[in-house]
C-alpha cells in the first residue's frame, strides 16, 4: 500500500491528485509529493528495514509508488566507505565517502531518481519515457527503460560526443539531436512533454523523480547506524539531490527511524557553473543564471530548476557552500583515487575539493563526522582528466633497459617501494 | 491562427528592472499575458508569466526579449542534465 496523500505546491500549498503534473496551475511553483507520516511511523522500524533486500526500495513507505516496483532491483544501497587514508591525509577522523560510482546499472546517482520515475511512469501507463541529457541521465533513462520494456527517446543538443550517444543507443533508445543552444533544447523539450504526453522523467514526472534522491540520504543515515552525520557535502547541478537529502533526514526523524541529531548540508559547485554558490555568498534569494564553463559537465547547469530550494536547505541546516576550480577538481579526483581506490567523475572531485575548503575555513572540524558524496564514476568521463595523468615510462623489452630505469628512479617512491 | 499558451520565467538584469518591458511587449506583439509571480532583488528581477498568442507571436516576442537582454526560460528552467 502507498502512504502518499497527493501532490502539494511548494509555494502556495495547493493540493493536487497524484498525476503526471509538475507545476502548480495557479502560481507555477513546483509540486512535491506529500505523505501520511503518522501512518508511516506505525509501519516502519529500523529492524524491519534491515531485513529487506539491499536496494533503494527498502524505504518503500517513503517513496511515491503504489506497489513494490519491478524497476531498479539492484539500484541504490551503495557502499558508505570509511576512508581512513584520505581522512588521515586531510585531518578528518571520521570521514566517509558515499560511493555512487558503483550504482547499478549505470554507475551514477541517476539510477536512483530514474528507478523511481520509471516505476511511476509504468504505474501511470506511459508507453514512452524521455529526457534531455548529455550524460548520466540519458544513460540511466535508456537502461532502466530497456529493463522496463518501455520505448525511450533521448534528446541531446548538437555537438555531443559520439561516445555519449552510444551510451544511450546501446540500450535501444532513439536519440534525437536538436540543433540550437541549450535554451532551445530546454524549451522544445517542455513543449514536446506537453504535446506528446510522454513521461519526461525530469519534467512531468519531476515530483516522483526527485523523490528518488532521498534514498541517498536514507542510506547514509542507516549505514551510520541510524544516525545523521554532522556534515554532508553534496554537488548541485539542477538542484535535485541536495534538498532531497535534507528532506530525507527530516523524514527519518518525522517517522521515528532516527531520534535526534543535526546535519549541516553543504553545497559544492564547479567554479565555472556556480549560480547557487554566488547567490549563497551574496546572501541573495534569487539565482542569477550563468553560462557554464567547466570540465565538470555533469554538474554544468546555469539555471538550476531547484536552485532556490538548494539555498533554502543549506541555510536551514546552517551549512555553507563553496566552488572548486577545474584544477582543484582534478587534484581531488586524483587524491581520492590515490588514497582510496575510488575513481570519481568531476562532480565527485568537486565535492571533495569543496570539503577540503570547508575544512580550511573551519566550517568543518577534524573531529566531526563528515560524508562526502560521490555521485558518479570517473570511467565515464576519462576525457576530463586525460591531460592530468602521469605519463608512463616507455622502454624496450629488455631487462637491462628496466635496470637502467630502475636505477634512474631509485629513491623515488613509485618503483623503489617494489624492491 | 491557432492560439497557444506558454509559460516562462523572465529574468531581468539590473539595467532593465525599471523598464516597462511587459507593457512594451503587449504594444509590440499584441500578446496576452498573465503574471503568476514576481520577485525583485537589488540586481535582478524575476517574473513568472504565461503568454497567450499564436506560436509566431510568441516566438517573435521571445526573440525581442532576448535581444534586449532578458533571459527567457521555460518554467522548468534547465532540464538538460
Ligand atoms: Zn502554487
Amino acid at each position: 500500500m502507498s502512504y502518499v496523500t497527493g501532490l502539494k505546491c511548494r509555494e502556495c500549498g495547493q493540493d493536487y491528485p497524484i498525476s503526471p503534473l509538475h507545476v502548480c496551475e495557479t502560481c507555477f511553483g513546483p509540486l512535491e509529493v506529500a505523505y501520511d507520516y503518522a501512518a508511516i511511523r506505525k509501519a516502519v522500524s529500523p529492524a524491519a528495514i534491515e531485513q529487506r533486500p539491499h536496494n533503494l526500495w527498502r524505504y518503500l513507505e517513503l517513496l511515491p509508488v503504489d506497489a513494490p516496483p519491478q524497476i531498479g532491483p539492484n539500484s541504490g544501497f551503495t557502499p558508505l566507505l570509511k576512508v581512513e587514508r584520505l581522512g588521515a591525509e586531510l585531518g578528518i577522523r571520521n570521514l566517509y565517502i558515499k560511493d555512487d560510482t558503483v550504482n547499478h546499472p549505470t554507475l551514477s546517482y541517476k539510477d536512483r531518481v530514474v528507478s523511481v520515475a520509471i516505476s511511476k511512469a509504468r504505474e501511470f501507463g506511459f508507453k514512452t519515457v524521455s529526457c534531455a541529457s548529455t550524460g548520466n541521465l540519458a544513460t540511466a533513462v535508456a537502461a532502466h527503460a530497456a529493463r522496463a520494456g518501455l520505448q525511450c527517446v533521448i534528446f541531446m543538443p548538437e555537438g555531443v560526443e559520439a561516445g555519449k550517444i552510444v551510451g544511450s543507443t546501446i540500450y535501444g533508445a532513439q536519440v534525437v539531436i536538436i540543433r540550437g543552444n541549450y535554451d532551445d533544447v530546454n524549451r522544445l523539450c517542455s513543449e514536446i512533454a506537453d504535446k506528446y504526453g510522454w513521461a519526461f522523467v525530469n519534467i512531468n514526472l519531476r515530483p516522483y523523480y526527485t523523490e528518488g534522491a532521498k534514498t541517498f540520504g536514507f542510506e547514509v543515515a542507516e549505514q551510520l547506524g541510524w544516525r545523521l552525520p554532522q556534515h554532508i557535502v553534496l554537488p548541485t547541478a539542477g538542484g535535485t539531490i541536495l534538498p532531497k537529502v535534507a528532506k530525507a533526514f527530516r523524514e527519518l526523524k518525522e517517522v521515528g527511524l532516527i531520534s535526534e541529531g543535526e546535519c549541516r548540508v553543504h553545497c559544492a559547485q564547479a567554479a565555472g557553473a556556480a549560480p547557487v554558490i554566488q547567490a549563497l555568498h551574496k546572501g541573495a534569494d534569487l539565482i542569477t543564471p550563468v553560462k557554464p564553463n567547466t570540465i565538470a559537465k555533469s554538474i554544468a547547469i546555469g539555471n538550476p530548476a531547484d536552485g532556490f530550494y538548494v539555498l533554502r536547505a543549506v541555510r536551514e541546516s546552517r551549512g555553507w557552500g563553496e566552488v572548486a576550480s577545474d584544477s582543484e577538481i582534478i587534484e581531488a579526483i586524483k587524491l581520492l583515487a590515490r588514497t582510496e581506490g575510488v575513481f570519481a567523475e568531476p562532480a565527485g572531485g568537486t565535492t571533495l575539493a569543496v570539503t577540503i575548503k570547508l575544512l580550511a575555513q573551519k566550517r568543518i572540524n577534524g573531529d566531526e563526522t563528515v560524508v562526502v558524496s560521490i555521485t558518479g564514476n570517473g570511467y565515464k568521463t576519462l576525457e576530463a582528466v586525460g591531460n592530468a595523468i602521469t605519463q608512463p615510462y616507455v622502454i624496450e623489452a629488455r631487462l637491462r633497459e628496466f635496470d637502467a630505469l630502475f636505477e634512474q628512479l631509485n629513491g623515488r617512491r613509485s618503483l623503489a617501494g617494489a624492491a | 491562427m491557432e492560439r497557444t499558451r506558454e509559460r516562462y520565467y523572465l529574468s531581468y538584469p539590473k539595467v532593465l528592472i525599471k523598464e516597462p518591458i511587459l507593457y512594451q511587449l503587449v504594444k509590440k506583439f499584441d500578446l496576452m499575458f498573465n503574471i503568476r509571480g514576481a520577485s525583485v532583488s537589488e540586481d535582478m528581477g524575476l517574473v513568472a508569466v504565461e503568454f497567450e498568442g499564436t506560436q509566431e507571436q510568441i516566438e517573435r516576442a521571445l526573440a525581442w526579449l532576448r535581444q534586449i537582454g532578458v533571459t527567457v526560460e521555460p518554467i522548468e528552467k534547465n532540464i538538460i542534465e
